[in-house]
């Protein structure tokens, strides 16, 4: 051997442990209810036939359920055990945050509305009173007091979501 | 130092040499195509070459995300498998977001005092006394009513 093959050798050696310094593109083949998913890296010499990973959230609390077929990186702690990093668009099947479980409301999303079964209703009636007719005839309504109730029956009342963060869509 | 150790280092660092994709390294936002794939210039000119960089995806902490940003945010470049062909963004200083799109959603998100209006049904039947006389009908609220949100996550704000 050559002294310069000796030293590629050595370096090659030396320098063996960096293969855990990279990240290396995966895919998600299957999300496990421990919330661990299992990976088959692109390169084989990284993952064999594949990892099972847990996903370490970024920002803190969130909850990530990835699709199958997701795209991230792998990468490997100084210990070597494996981590999910980044990951590319799409691929998302729910994400959660500090444990939160409803969905959260968009622009134009339907709302249901609670309204008493009778709203109670006073006031004055006073105007006009148009009576059918040919000609129809319009008469005066002298003011009159009112004292009543609205009953709220079906169809209720709907409302939709009118405004929202424009930065942050869902 | 002697010419051979420096001829040693040099021939080290050449071997080791492709070890520096497996950093990351600063750069700023040159531009953003339709694909999201950004246009990044580097601070390090040895990594930026003479144009910079172009088409480089960006990778987030999350899945099915999708980002808008501004020209002139700064983020870190690194390098899938340590590969100098298989380049990426991530990890945004303050201050670099244009949208953030959660699932290929298009809606903003509604927050905590956001509007609301609400509509009533066609006819709403109306019971009650009209000068001391009982009565029944209909009548049509034409204008619709409006509200706010009231509540909402205390600890997801937007």
């Amino acid at each position: 051997m050559s002294a310069l093959a000796a030293i590629v050798r050595l370096v090659r050696w030396a320098t063996s442990a960096t293969v855990y310094d990279g990240l290396y593109p995966a895919t998600v083949q299957g999300v496990n209810s421990d919330g661990t998913i299992d990976v088959l890296p692109d390169d084989p010499e990284v993952g064999g036939a594949g990892l099972t990973v847990p996903i370490d959230s970024d920002p803190p609390n969130t909850t990530i359920v990835p699709a199958i077929g997701a795209r991230c990186l792998l990468g490997f702690r100084a210990d070597h055990r494996p981590y999910i990093s980044e990951w590319e668009s799409g691929g998302l099947e729910r994400i959660g945050f500090d444990g939160g479980t409803r969905p959260i409301a968009r622009l134009s999303d339907p709302v249901e509305l609670a309204m008493p079964a009778s709203v109670t209703v006073t006031g004055v009636v006073q105007g006009t009173q148009t009576i059918p007719g040919s000609p129809p005839v319009v008469v005066p309504i002298l003011p009159t007091p009112l004292v009543g109730g609205i009953a709220v029956v079906a169809p209720a009342p709907t409302a939709i979501v009118q405004a929202g963060n424009p930065t942050l869509l869902a | 130092m002697s010419a051979g150790l420096e001829a040693v280092r040099r021939f080290v660092q050449t071997l080791t040499a492709p070890l520096r994709y497996h950093r990351r390294y600063p750069c700023t936002v040159q531009g953003q195509a339709a694909d999201f794939t950004l246009d990044l210039l580097p601070d390090d000119a040895e990594i930026s070459g003479a144009g910079g960089m172009q088409g480089v995806k960006i990778r987030h902490g999350l899945p099915g995300i999708e980002v808008r940003v501004r020209v002139g945010s700064r983020c870190l470049v690194g390098w899938e498998a340590g590969d100098p062909r298989r380049p990426y963004a991530s990890l945004w200083e303050p201050g670099a977001i244009e949208s953030i799109s959660f699932g290929g959603g298009d809606k903003p998100i509604a927050r905590v005092g956001d509007a609301v209006t609400c509509f009533w049904p066609a006819s709403v039947p109306v019971t009650g006394t009209l000068a001391g006389s009982a009565f029944v009908g209909t009548m049509t609220i034409t204008s619709p009513a409006s509200g706010i949100i009231q509540s909402g996550a205390a600890k997801v704000t937007a």
